[in-house]
């Protein structure tokens, strides 16, 4: 949720105090790469996405003309994102010897990231998931946000969060079954 | 465990992950910015020198290379019309064609120069490591411990066998690790010579989930297992690891089992579960440690015994420092001490 201490850097940053943007990206840095890594699938890497979400971000501060709305605003460019590098992915996938470069070369971890069977299969769920299930489940119940922020963030009315979460519940139930996960999630809960 | 609240720790970014994103983002943003016009125009050259290059320059034959054996020596080799170098201290095989070199490299250094620009799609195969040139240096190193890949200029795409896909940059580097179990059983051999045993324990939990049950490789993580919480002092989890091997069906590696679970009880006092396996280790193959340790048990009860045992000891010991330490004890027994 965008606070009025990031209100107040983001003024600043827009206004092109360096101090500012290096702050506002320290502060969003580690959710933007919770998204990435939540919402990416296996096939994405987080930190590549997270990359390219900031390059954009910190290109285009000064475009943003409503900062009350930047988690939306930053949300929309990591969801943008991240389908982009989802469809890189694919392609790399899918046809064989045909090398799809991303934007930055030089977005490139040095690392493997390692997750338990749990996360994989619970990645797996995920995957199954529409986009918009995805994105509620995520926010809602993996982030903890309340129905009202992710409403805030998404653009959209509250009871369309409530209809996609109740939606996206059903349908993480049923794969959480056939991935034999057990999660009190599956206890049908109202928005929070 | 909510299988969620799993996933939600495991994606988690490390301060370290965190720091390399940063990282990147300041670089990136740091690149000098150029004018819109100028792109255009470099566009435009840039064009006009392609296809000037396409006209002048035939593609580079595709001629398929006849399949070679990289041996154990120190070697270099040209490759691909002079547009590949090879430098290599180990072993692998090279095939494919001009265009598309394929070197599947089984251990040891492999250095790769491509010259960039020129259509050439090389890979390296190692056992964990699918590793593709986009006109770069690298070096990959394979050993017990993994595939290791270290970009000197250009970039390459690595894709271990079980992780994601991953693109290197220039002084970045990656290890793909085993994952075999018998992968898993060689790496924790190789930290066992540096007794990193954290990373054994590791190491052998991951290769254990692999391996058959009751299979030779599984046999040897068990011991492994044991022999590093043994080495971690955790001497309760010793003893549940070695009595659950203990009751599977046939275990080879019984009597490593038993020693492991003896000088475990016995480092507890315990020795009337101490002398349960000694005894069976007794009847079976026994070495002079195991008549010392039950000497030791039975010395305070039957002097007599354990006079008995440490001679039988003192007969199978051939170190000179263990001899001396039984031959002044049966002493001691001997002399009413």
């Amino acid at each position: 949720m965008t606070t009025a201490d990031d209100l107040k850097l983001l003024t600043a940053a827009q206004g092109g105090d360096p101090k500012a943007r290096e702050l506002l990206f320290t502060r969003w840095l580690p959710i933007v790469m919770r998204w990435c890594a939540r919402m990416g699938g296996p096939s994405v890497s987080a930190e590549d996405a997270a990359s390219d979400v900031f390059i954009c971000v910190l290109t285009r501060l000064e475009r943003l003309r409503n900062p009350e709305a930047f988690d939306a605003w930053l949300f929309g460019i990591t969801r943008r994102t991240l389908a982009a590098h989802r469809r890189r992915a694919w392609v790399r996938r899918w046809v064989p010897g045909l090398s799809v470069e991303s934007d930055d070369p030089d977005t490139r971890p040095d690392h493997q990231l390692e997750s338990s069977d749990t996360s994989r299969r619970v990645q797996q769920v995920l995957e199954e998931l529409t986009p918009y299930q995805r994105e509620v489940l995520v926010l809602c119940d993996v982030e903890g946000r309340t129905d009202e922020e992710v409403a805030l963030m998404l653009e959209i009315p509250t009871g369309t969060v409530k209809s996609r979460l109740r939606l996206a519940r059903e349908a993480f139930r049923k794969g959480a079954t056939r991935h034999a996960l057990v999660t009190p999630l599956l206890v049908a809960q109202g928005g929070k | 465990m909510d299988p969620l609240e799993t996933f939600r720790t495991e994606t988690e970014p490390s301060p370290q992950a965190q720091d390399r994103v940063r990282r990147r983002v300041r670089q990136a943003m740091d690149r000098p910015k150029g004018h819109s016009a100028w792109w255009a125009l470099g566009l435009g050259v840039a064009i006009s020198m392609g296809i000037a290059l396409i006209a002048l320059n035939q593609p580079l034959p595709d001629q398929p290379i006849p399949a070679t054996i990289l041996d154990n020596s120190q070697a270099m080799q040209s490759i691909s019309g002079g547009d590949v170098q090879l430098n290599w201290q180990g072993s692998g095989s090279l095939q494919g064609s001009d265009r598309k070199p394929e070197i599947l490299w089984d251990k040891g250094d492999l250095s790769v120069e491509v010259t960039p620009e020129r259509g050439i799609g090389l890979t390296v195969n190692t056992r964990e490591a699918l590793i593709e040139v986009i006109g770069t240096g690298f070096r990959v190193h394979r050993d017990a411990l993994g595939t290791r890949i270290d970009v000197q200029h250009g970039r390459v795409r690595v894709q271990c066998e079980k992780g994601e896909e991953r693109f290197l940059v220039a002084d970045e580097q990656m290890t793909c690790l085993p994952t075999s179990a018998a992968g898993m059983l060689a790496r924790a051999r190789f930290l066992q010579q540096n007794k990193q045993w954290d990373a054994i324990l590791d190491t052998v939990e991951q290769g254990l989930k692999q391996a058959p049950p009751q299979s030779p490789v599984a046999e040897e993580l068990s011991v492994l297992q044991i022999e590093a919480l043994d080495a971690l002092g955790r001497t309760a989890d010793v003893q549940t690891a070695a009595q659950a091997y203990l009751q599977g069906s046939s275990p080879a590696r019984a009597t490593d089992m038993r020693r492991f679970l003896v000088a475990s009880f016995i480092a507890q006092s315990d020795c009337r579960s101490a002398m349960a396996h000694l005894d069976i280790l007794m009847k079976e193959s026994p070495i002079a440690e195991d008549y010392l340790n039950y000497a030791g048990c039975i010395a305070a009860t039957d002097v007599k015994s354990a006079r008995k045992n440490l001679e039988k000891s003192l007969q199978l010991s051939d170190n000179p420092e263990q001899r001396a330490a039984i031959q002044a004890r049966l002493d001691q027994l001997r002399n009413g001490d």
